[in-house]
């Protein structure tokens, strides 16, 4: 009964060996990339389907709501209500914490979880099944989120994470406890019988201590499921803009960056953030913002003209630097290509451009109905080279008959960047895959892939790491917003960069501490948890 | 050019369906576009509206406002599917294309008793009849902490009140028919119900054993973890009341100790219950599909005579053309189906060779 994706054995042998031989509790400790939620969302979908499960609860990190909304929607046919829906929020209204008990499916982030009074009314509440995605920040049983997993009324539990030791043996005791208390003892008796005095990471009685962990744990890993994703090759071209689109850019980022360091500056920072996205695409996807933001009243009548004066230039800037690279790419390449921008503006010269040079190119956006989305990725698939696409709707689209994308701008999230490649690099391409990335110089997006590039190597990384690399900065904002305030803070691109350097320093430390998780996790568990056929 | 859409022959299984079900039930499917369905459903299934606009992918609702989604939980799928479910319960069939005119019938039965020594049998032609054989089909639900579902199956020969175990071979598609090929008179045997309580008997036993098999591995394993559990909740208690005496010698406030040793009771308590809660074994037997296969069998009366004996004995004997075997006579004292015969008494009737030693 799922859609949109490709089952695997290890996801079914998973789910049977969770819902057969662990009762329903289990922690899923898969490498990344290998699909935890698809194996939680099958046993959440068996279970429901048995008549066992009503009552869910949700538990993520708050970056995941969405995507695990959508994908449970999309895979499974389950709808997830999160605190910030508005049926949700009329629950709220009307009876207060008391809401938490109306809805059957609820997803909600650790933080909000957490506190009260939602704190406290989730307490009050018996879920039949509660599902803990990044279970690793549970590791610590000191810890308010800890506890409160531990005082949860539940049937049946999933955790979900793929490093669960990162300093000590006792986080692993945490985790196991929150699923089956006593089933590693006490925590001393845990400390006495499977701890190495010398190193907290090593553990004694080794074959004793795995016999347990089977009781609860599942751990595939790529060379065991013999999934290997082909490689991937990226190049980032960054491009000395024309006159015109460099002097408008500065323009535009002075005002911006004004205006977001303004206490009363009557635009809210999300438009501004958002136009200075606009900006590092293409000129004509900024131009209608700033014509609807000159008419905005409650700016002065100095920054209306400001913004009326950079309209008018957007409108005349005439070409676009990156648009003449990719046409000389399409001319070098021979290959399909899936080119990407997050605006419609931008989208709509590209194919101004593309048709103007006798390129026909299919185009998939979210305006469009189901069945021209379809239709278009027919087109691009049986007739034409190049597909101009929006990130959104191409979720759960196949697409990995091209193995070629651009990048034409960059969203500030790498996660939408890595959503982008997933299109392409994942199961079923047979071959490698090449991202190109047109950046104009000077731009916040030059900053950005400086840093996710040459620091991170985010490219080469497996789909789903740079979310654990992400989450060991231990920020509770996501990365764009990170980004945004250095941005916000600095006072021009030097001073920009020099932030992003910094910021890049700390990405390195926790992509370093992500590879110690990932090693220390392997010599604790090996090949030993993976279900059985 | 006209580009055609993805493929869409593979559908989703909840389509595959209701577009293969809601004909068979009297209804009509349109298919408006790929994955979107005007449903006309049978009047058995109409609520407040004749047709119905459903989709099977979600993306689809936003672009036909008052449709409705099927997946499985849904008010409609449910609908049909119960009814698949209702309609599929009852069904009834005849074997055909049985050898109903065996060569040499005599001979081979006579070679498939066990007689005494001087005794003649004598036979009437035989005479085809339908016997009534019922197949019933029972789902066991076993609930736990998982719940399983098995399917268990018994078949009564409603004549012989006997259970039939070559059920692949009366259930074989080529030889089975919704109309009789020949009319045939029905051979008298019990009813439904006494069927059913054989049946019902049989399967019960066999999902007694499953369950119990379940039973004690659940307990087994319910006993450990509240083992593990309780070893646990001690040492934390313990714990807690170690750091209370110690808050008690430095004369600190108790308050916070006290409030974390409850807050362990509290949580030991749910994890107990909630244990405990998950080792109850309840099990449902029901009914599921019930068939009733009328087959062709032959029937014949032979006399059973001794040289000496005035009244010569009267056997019904019945032979089976889907087996092709003379089918078990039963001992008229101890009712075991026997082939052997003996004739223990000068008019004492026949019986089987147990009983037969019994009476001499």
């Amino acid at each position: 009964m799922v859609r949109d994706m490709e089952l695997l054995e290890h996801h079914t042998r998973t789910a049977q060996a969770v819902l057969q031989r662990m009762r329903g509790r289990a922690m899923l400790c898969d490498e990344v990339g290998l699909g935890k939620t698809i194996e939680a969302g099958l046993i959440l979908c068996e279970l429901m389907m048995r008549g066992l499960v009503r009552r869910v609860l949700v538990l993520t990190p708050p970056s995941l709501i969405e995507q695990w909304q959508g994908e449970m929607r999309r895979k499974f046919s389950i709808e997830l209500t999160t605190h910030d829906d508005p049926a949700f929020r009329e629950s709220l209204r009307r009876s207060g914490a008391a809401a938490w008990g109306m809805h059957e499916r609820l997803i909600a982030s650790f933080h909000t979880a957490k506190r009260s009074p939602h704190r406290e009314a989730i307490l009050d509440q018996a879920w039949d099944v509660v599902i803990i995605d990044e279970a690793h920040h549970m590791r610590n049983s000191r810890t308010q989120l800890w506890k409160f997993a531990s005082q949860l009324s539940k049937r049946f539990t999933l955790l979900l994470t793929a490093t669960p030791v990162q300093n000590n043996l006792e986080e692993l005791f945490n985790l196991v406890t929150l699923l089956e208390p006593g089933l590693l003892s006490t925590s001393k008796s845990f400390q006495r019988r499977f701890v190495d005095r010398r190193d907290k990471l090593t553990p004694r009685n080794v074959d004793e201590l795995h016999e347990l962990l089977a009781e609860v744990m599942v751990r595939n890993r790529r060379s065991t499921v013999g999934l290997e994703f082909t490689r991937r090759y990226a190049r980032t071209e960054q491009l000395a803009p024309r006159e015109d689109e460099r002097r408008l850019y500065e323009y535009v980022t002075e005002l911006v960056r004004r205006q977001l360091n303004q206490p009363e500056r009557g635009l809210s920072r999300m438009a501004l953030l958002s136009l200075q996205a606009q900006m590092g695409s293409s000129a004509e996807a900024a131009a209608p913002t700033l014509r609807k933001l000159a008419g905005h009243e409650e700016l002065s009548a100095e920054v209306r003209a400001q913004l009326h004066g950079l309209a008018d230039e957007a409108g005349r800037v005439n070409g676009n630097v990156k648009a003449d690279r990719l046409l000389e790419l399409l001319d070098e390449l021979d290959d399909k290509l899936v080119v990407f921008t997050q605006f419609r503006g931008t989208q709509e010269m590209l194919q101004e451009r593309l048709m103007g040079a006798g390129i026909e190119a299919a185009v998939f956006h979210g305006g469009l109905g189901r069945l021209e989305k379809e239709r278009q990725i027919a087109l691009f698939e049986r007739q034409t080279r190049v597909l101009l696409t929006t990130d959104s709707g191409s979720e759960g689209r196949n697409l990995q008959f091209c193995n070629a994308i651009c990048n034409f701008d960059l969203p500030w999230n790498p996660m939408r960047i890595e959503q982008r490649i997933g299109r392409l690099s994942r199961i079923g391409q047979a071959r490698d895959v090449h991202v190109i990335n047109l950046v104009a110089a000077g731009t916040v997006e030059a900053a950005i892939l400086h840093l996710l590039e040459a620091k991170l190597a985010m490219f080469e990384m497996v789909i789903g790491e740079i979310d654990m690399v992400l989450g060991n900065l231990d920020e509770e904002t996501d990365f764009a917003d990170v980004v945004a305030d250095l941005w916000g803070a600095s006072s021009g691109l030097d001073d920009f960069a020099h932030r992003m350097e910094q910021l890049g320093d700390r990405l390195v430390a926790a992509k370093r501490a992500y590879a110690e998780q990932q090693a220390i996790d392997d010599r604790i568990f090996a090949d030993r948890f993976r279900p059985e056929p | 050019m006209v580009i055609p859409m993805t493929d869409t022959t593979s559908h989703h299984p909840i389509e595959h369906f209701i577009r293969q079900y809601l004909p068979e039930a009297g209804g009509v499917w349109e298919c408006v576009e790929p994955q979107v369905y005007d449903l006309l459903l049978p009047e058995t299934l109409q609520e407040d509206q004749d047709v119905a606009r459903v989709v099977f992918d979600p993306e689809a609702l936003p672009e036909h406002p008052g449709s409705q989604f099927m997946t499985l939980g849904t008010p409609l799928v449910d609908r049909l599917l119960e009814d698949a479910r209702r309609r599929g319960r009852y069904a009834g069939g005849y074997v055909h294309g049985l050898n109903l005119h065996p060569y040499g019938l005599e001979q081979r039965i006579r070679r498939s008793l066990d007689l005494p020594p001087k005794v003649s049998l004598a036979f009437t032609p035989p005479q085809p009849v339908h016997v009534t054989i019922a197949v019933f089909w029972f789902e066991a639900t076993f609930i736990s902490d998982q719940k399983e579902q098995a399917v268990f199956h018994a078949a009564v020969d409603l004549h012989q009140l006997r259970h039939v175990r070559h059920l692949e071979r009366l259930l074989e598609e080529a030889t089975l028919s919704d109309q009789p090929v020949q009319q045939l008179d029905s051979s008298e045997g019990a009813s439904l119900t006494t069927g059913y309580r054989m049946a019902r008997e049989q399967v019960t036993a066999t999902v007694a054993a499953a369950a119990n098999l379940r039973r004690r591995e659940l307990a087994e394993r319910t006993e450990r973890q509240l083992q593990r559990m309780a070893h646990y909740y001690r040492d934390l208690l313990a714990e807690a009341d170690a750091r209370l005496i110690r808050a008690n010698q430095k004369q600190q406030d108790p308050v916070k100790e006290f409030n974390r040793r409850r807050n362990i009771e509290r949580e030991r308590d749910i994890r107990l219950a909630e244990a405990r809660k998950k080792a109850a074994l309840r099990v449902q037997l029901r009914l599921s599909n019930l068939l009733t296969v009328h087959q062709p069998k032959l029937r014949t009366t032979a006399h059973l005579a001794r040289p000496a004996s005035s009244e010569p004995i009267e056997l019904h004997l019945t032979w089976d053309p889907l087996l092709e075997v003379l089918e078990p006579l039963d001992c008229p004292r101890c009712a075991h189906p026997v082939f052997a015969l003996r004739l223990p008494g000068r008019d004492a009737g026949w019986c089987c060779p147990t009983c037969a030693v019994l009476t001499q």
